[in-house]
C-alpha cells in the first residue's frame, strides 16, 4: 500500500461512528490497535537495534 | 481403584521401540483412545489412595478441574501423534509418549508426591524429545532445557519437604501462605516460562524435530498453568505476572526471525493470559485460565504443524529465507491462518471465545488498566502471527525454494486440528461445556465483536504504515539465556586473556631483575676506590670547634 493515510482517515470515521453507535468510548479500541501497534513495532525494533540484535554467529553456532 | 489414563501410553511407549513402523503408529495413535476411555472410567470411580511409608498418596484424581487439562492432553497426544507418524523415529515417538504420560500424571495428581513424581519424569522426557531433534544444536539446548526443569524440580521438592517438616500435609488443593508454598509456586512460574525464567522455551522449541515441538508446545507450560490454577487461585501478584508475560512475548515475536522461535514466543505471551486469570482468581477467571489454555493447546498445536509443515516442504526455517509461496503452498496457508486468526482472537475461532472469556475475567474485577493491557498484547499477537508471519512467508517477493511434497499425515491432523478451532468458535457452548464451572457468558454481543473486529483493523493498518520494518533480518535477539550462555565464554574467555597477559610481563620483570643483579655483581668485582675523608664529617667539626670559640670568648669578654 503506497499511501494508507486515507484508508486510516476512513477507518477513524468509521470506528468512530460504530463505537458511538453501540455506546462505547469513542477511538478508544481504534487507538489501542493504530497506536498500540505503532508503538509496538518501534519499541520493540528500537530495543533490538540498541540491545538486542545480534548476528547468527554470536553464541558460536550454538543456535538454532 | 480406577487404571491411571498414564499407563495407556507407557505400554505403547515401551511397544514403539521394538515394533516396526507400520504398527508402531498403530500404537503411538491407540494410546490416547485408551488413554480416553481409562479417564472416563476415572470419572465416575471414587478417587483410589495408596499408602507409601505412611504418606497417602492419590494418584488418580479426575475432578471438574483436571479433567478438562487431562481431556486436552489427551487430544492433542493424537493429533500430534498423527502428525509425526511418518517422520517421528522411535526413540522419538516412545519419548512423546512418555512426555505424554508424565503430563497426564501431572494434572491428575491429587498429593504433591505424585506430582513431583510426574512432574520430573515430564522434564526428563521433554528434554529427551528436544535432544532428538536431529540438529547439531539440539544437545546443547537439551541440557540447558533440563538444567532449567532440574532446578524446577527441586523446588517442588523442597517446597513439599518444607510443608511436610512444618506440619502440613502432601494434599495438592489450594495451598497456603507458607515460605513451602513459594517453593512450589517459584517451580510452577519457572515450567510457565515466566520472564526471566523464561528463555529456556524459545532456546529448546525450536531445536526438537518438527512433531517434537508439537508435543513439547501442549504439556510443559499448561501443566504448569493447571499447577498454578490448582494452588494458587487469586494469588494477586500473578496478575502483574500475567501481563508482563502477554507483553514480553509479543515485544520479541516482532524482533524474531525463526518461525518457531516466534510463535515460542507467543506461547510466553499467551500463557501470560492464563496467568492473569489464575491471578485474578475466582470461578469466572479460572474457567477463563482453563478455557484459553484448551482452545491455546489447539490453536498453537496447529500453528506448530503449519510452521512444521512448511519447513518440511522447503527446507528453510527462517522468515528471511522465504517468501512469495501462497501459490505454491495455498492448503499450507489456509491452514495456518485458522490457528494464526484463531491466537488473534478472531471471531468464529476458538482464540476468540476463549481470549474474550479472559478479558471479561478482568473486566468484571474492574481492573481497566490490565484489561488494555491484554488487548494491547492481542496487537502484538495478531501483527507478528497473523500479518508480519503470512505477509512475509507467503507473499512478497519470490524466494521460492524447490519444494517437497507434505505427508498426507500431517495435512491430515491440521486439518482436524482446525476443524477442531472453527468448531468451538462456532459454538462455544462445546468448549464451556468442558470447563470446571458453569459457563453464564455470551461472546457473540455485537459490542465485543465490534471491538474485536476494530482493534484488528486498526492493527492491520499500523502493519500497513510499518511493514517495511517488520522484515526478517538474518540475525539473533538476545534474551536472558545470554547471562548463562555468554557470560561463562566471557568469564573463560577474560581469565585466559589473564593468562596469556601475564606472561610477557613475567618474562620482562624476569629480564630487569637479572640486569639489576648483573649490575650488582659487577660492582661488587670492580677494584674498590681511594678512600675519601666524608664532606659532612670536616664541615661539623669546623661549625663545633667556630662554636666553641665563639662561647669562648663571649665569656673571657664579659
Amino acid at each position: 500500500v503506497r499511501n494508507p493515510w486515507p484508508v486510516v482517515a476512513v477507518a477513524l470515521v468509521a470506528g468512530l461512528v460504530l463505537d458511538l453507535a453501540l455506546g462505547l468510548t469513542p477511538l478508544v479500541t481504534a487507538a489501542t490497535g493504530l497506536l498500540g501497534s505503532v508503538a509496538l513495532v518501534l519499541g520493540a525494533k528500537w530495543l533490538g537495534s540498541r540491545l538486542l540484535k545480534r548476528p547468527e554467529s554470536y553464541y558460536g553456532g550454538d543456535h538454532g | 481403584m480406577a487404571s491411571h489414563p498414564a499407563l495407556a501410553f507407557l505400554v505403547a511407549a515401551a511397544l514403539v521401540l521394538v515394533l516396526p513402523r507400520r504398527l508402531r503408529t498403530v500404537a503411538v495413535l491407540a494410546a490416547p483412545v485408551a488413554g480416553f476411555a481409562l479417564l472416563r472410567q476415572a470419572t465416575g470411580a471414587v478417587p483410589g489412595t495408596v499408602e507409601l511409608y505412611g504418606f497417602v498418596l492419590e494418584p488418580v484424581r479426575v475432578d471438574n478441574l483436571s479433567e478438562p487439562f487431562a481431556l486436552v492432553f489427551l487430544l492433542v497426544a493424537l493429533l500430534a501423534g498423527l502428525f509425526g507418524a511418518s517422520t517421528m523415529a522411535g526413540r522419538e515417538q516412545a519419548a512423546a509418549l512418555v512426555a505424554a504420560a508424565a503430563g497426564l500424571g501431572v494434572v491428575l495428581a491429587g498429593d504433591l508426591l505424585s506430582l513431583f513424581v510426574a512432574w520430573e519424569i515430564k522434564a526428563v522426557a521433554t528434554a529427551m524429545l528436544v535432544a532428538l531433534g536431529g540438529r547439531a544444536t539440539s544437545t546443547g539446548a537439551s541440557l540447558r532445557y533440563l538444567l532449567f526443569h532440574v532446578i524446577g524440580g527441586s523446588l517442588l521438592l523442597g517446597g513439599m519437604a518444607w510443608r511436610l517438616a512444618d506440619g502440613g500435609t502432601l494434599r495438592f488443593d489450594a495451598l497456603d501462605d507458607h515460605g513451602g508454598a513459594t517453593l512450589i509456586l517459584l517451580a510452577f512460574l519457572l515450567s510457565a516460562a515466566v520472564p526471566p525464567l523464561h528463555a529456556w522455551l524459545p532456546d529448546a522449541y525450536p531445536e526438537a524435530s518438527l512433531a517434537g515441538t508439537v508435543f513439547l508446545s501442549a504439556f510443559t507450560t499448561k501443566a504448569a498453568v493447571y499447577g498454578l490454577a490448582r494452588g494458587f487461585d487469586g494469588t494477586e501478584v500473578l496478575v502483574y505476572v500475567g501481563v508482563a508475560m502477554a507483553l514480553y512475548g509479543v515485544t520479541y515475536a516482532i524482533l524474531e526471525n525463526e518461525l518457531r522461535r516466534l510463535l515460542g514466543y507467543h506461547i510466553v505471551s499467551q500463557v501470560g493470559f492464563m496467568v492473569a486469570a489464575v491471578g485474578i482468581g475466582g470461578t469466572l477467571a479460572v474457567t477463563a485460565a482453563t478455557a484459553h489454555a484448551f482452545a491455546h493447546i489447539l490453536y498453537k498445536g496447529l500453528l506448530f504443524m503449519s510452521v512444521g509443515a512448511l519447513i518440511a516442504a522447503t527446507g528453510h526455517r527462517r522468515l528471511s529465507e522465504l517468501g512469495g509461496l501462497a501459490r505454491a503452498l495455498p492448503v499450507l496457508l489456509g491452514l495456518y491462518l485458522v490457528g494464526a486468526l484463531s491466537i488473534s482472537g478472531l471471531p468464529l475461532l476458538s482464540g476468540f471465545v476463549s481470549k474474550e472469556l479472559v478479558v471479561e475475567a478482568a473486566r468484571v474485577d474492574g481492573r481497566w488498566v490490565v484489561v488494555q493491557l491484554l488487548k494491547l498484547a492481542s496487537v502484538g499477537t495478531f501483527l507478528s502471527v497473523g500479518l508480519k508471519l503470512p505477509w512475509f512467508v507467503f507473499g512478497g517477493p519470490q524466494r521460492r525454494p524447490p519444494l517437497r511434497p507434505v505427508p498426507p499425515a500431517m495435512i491430515g491432523a491440521m486439518v482436524i486440528t482446525a476443524g477442531l478451532n472453527v468448531a468451538i468458535g462456532l459454538r462455544p457452548q462445546l468448549l464451556y461445556d468442558l470447563m470446571p464451572f458453569a459457563v453464564d457468558y455470551q461472546p457473540y454481543a455485537t459490542y465485543k465483536v465490534a471491538e474485536v473486529l476494530q482493534l484488528l483493523t486498526f492493527t492491520t493498518l499500523g502493519f500497513l504504515l510499518l511493514a517495511r520494518k517488520l522484515g526478517g533480518e538474518p540475525s539473533i535477539t538476545l534474551d536472558t539465556d545470554w547471562l548463562y550462555r555468554a557470560t561463562p565464554a566471557r568469564l573463560a574467555a577474560g581469565l585466559g586473556a589473564v593468562a596469556t597477559d601475564i606472561a610477557p610481563r613475567r618474562a620482562a620483570l624476569d629480564g630487569a631483575v637479572r640486569e639489576a643483579a648483573a649490575r650488582a655483581v659487577a660492582r661488587l668485582r670492580a677494584p674498590a676506590p681511594a678512600p675519601l675523608v666524608p664532606l659532612p664529617t670536616t664541615a661539623l667539626g669546623a661549625v663545633l670547634v667556630g662554636a666553641l670559640l665563639v662561647v669562648l670568648a663571649g665569656s673571657v669578654l664579659s
